[in-house]
C-alpha cells in the first residue's frame, strides 16, 4: 500500500536526519539538519491527515525557530575546538544508550502489548478529528478560550523577559568587573 | 501503518533527541536536541488524537508549538548572555553561577 511505503519512507527521513543533528560537528550543518527533522515529521503529520498542523510546524518551527537559532550561531560564531580524548568513550557510550532505549521503545509499542488493540470509546460528547481548520478553530476558542489567552499572555511574558535580559546592559559585564 | 507504528517513530526520535542532550557539549546542539524531542511528543499526540478521533490532542499540539516558540526564545536570550560573558558554547564552561 502506498501509505504504508510513504510512512517507511518518512519515518527513516526523519530519524536519519535527527541522527544527523547530534552527530554533526558544526552546528549550522546541525540546524540544516534539523530542519530535515521537522520537514520530515510535518509528513508524517500529513499522513495522520493533519495538514493545518503540518503548515504550522513548517512556518513556526522550520521558519522562525531555526531561522532564529541561526542568527545566533553566526553571532557567537564559536569556535570549533579540538575534539577532546575522551571523545570516543562518551560517543560509545551515547550509541550504546541510544540502542538500548530504541530496542526498549520498539519492545513497548511492538510488541509487549502494553498497547491496547482497540482504544477506549470517549465517554463524553468530543469533537471528532478532523483535518478542517475551521473545526481547529472552533474548538480552540469555546472549550480552550482560556489556554489561547494564556498562551497569549506567556509569549507576552517571553517577550518581555527577553527585552529585559539584554536591552538593560549598557556595559559589557568583562568592562564592569 | 497504525497506531503503534507512529509510536515507535515517535519514542524512536524521543531517545534522539534525548541522547543528543546527554551526550553533546555544545550548548546550541543541546538545545536543538531538545527541540527534537518536543517534536516527538508532538507527533506522539497528533497519532493518539487520530487514532482515538478526538480533536483535544491536536490542539494540544497547537499549543505545544506555540510554547516552544516563546521558550527557544528566552533560552537563546539566555545563551546569548551567556556566551557574552564568558565567550564560550561549551557546556563545562558553564560551571559557576557567581559571575
Amino acid at each position: 500500500m502506498v501509505e504504508n511505503a510513504l510512512f517507511y519512507l518518512f519515518a527513516a527521513f526523519t530519524l536519519v536526519s535527527g541522527l544527523l543533528v547530534i552527530i554533526n560537528r558544526k552546528p549550522v550543518n546541525a540546524a540544516m539538519a534539523m530542519i530535515l527533522t521537522i520537514v520530515g515529521v510535518a509528513a508524517n503529520f500529513f499522513l495522520l491527515n493533519a495538514p493545518f498542523l503540518a503548515t504550522l510546524l513548517i512556518m513556526v518551527y522550520a521558519g522562525a525557530v531555526i531561522v532564529l537559532f541561526l542568527f545566533v550561531i553566526m553571532l557567537m560564531d564559536p569556535d570549533l575546538k579540538p575534539l577532546k580524548s575522551g571523545w570516543m568513550k562518551t560517543a560509545l557510550t551515547g550509541a550504546v544508550f541510544f540502542v538500548l532505549a530504541t530496542a526498549g521503545t520498539v519492545w513497548l509499542f511492538g510488541f509487549s502489548e502494553a498497547l491496547p488493540a482497540a482504544l477506549p470509546a470517549e465517554t463524553e460528547t468530543a469533537v471528532a478529528y478532523s483535518a478542517d481548520a475551521k473545526v481547529f478553530g472552533q474548538i480552540l476558542f469555546t472549550k480552550y478560550a482560556l489556554l489561547v489567552e494564556a498562551v497569549a499572555l506567556l509569549l507576552l511574558a517571553a517577550m518581555a523577559a527577553v527585552f529585559m535580559l539584554h536591552a538593560r546592559r549598557k556595559t559589557l559585564p568583562q568592562d564592569a568587573q | 501503518m497504525n497506531l503503534a507504528n507512529f509510536l515507535i517513530l515517535s519514542g524512536a526520535l524521543f531517545t534522539v533527541g534525548l541522547t543528543g542532550a546527554l551526550v553533546r557539549r555544545n550548548i546550541l546542539v543541546v538545545y536543538m536536541s531538545l527541540e527534537i524531542m518536543l517534536t516527538a511528543a508532538m507527533l506522539a499526540l497528533v497519532s493518539f488524537a487520530k487514532y482515538t478521533n478526538t480533536m483535544d490532542g491536536a490542539v494540544f499540539c497547537f499549543f505545544i508549538i506555540a510554547i516552544a516558540a516563546a521558550e527557544v526564545a528566552v533560552g537563546l536570550a539566555l545563551i546569548v548572555a551567556f556566551f557574552r560573558k564568558r565567550q564560550t558554547a561549551s557546556l563545562d564552561e558553564l560551571n559557576n553561577l557567581k559571575n
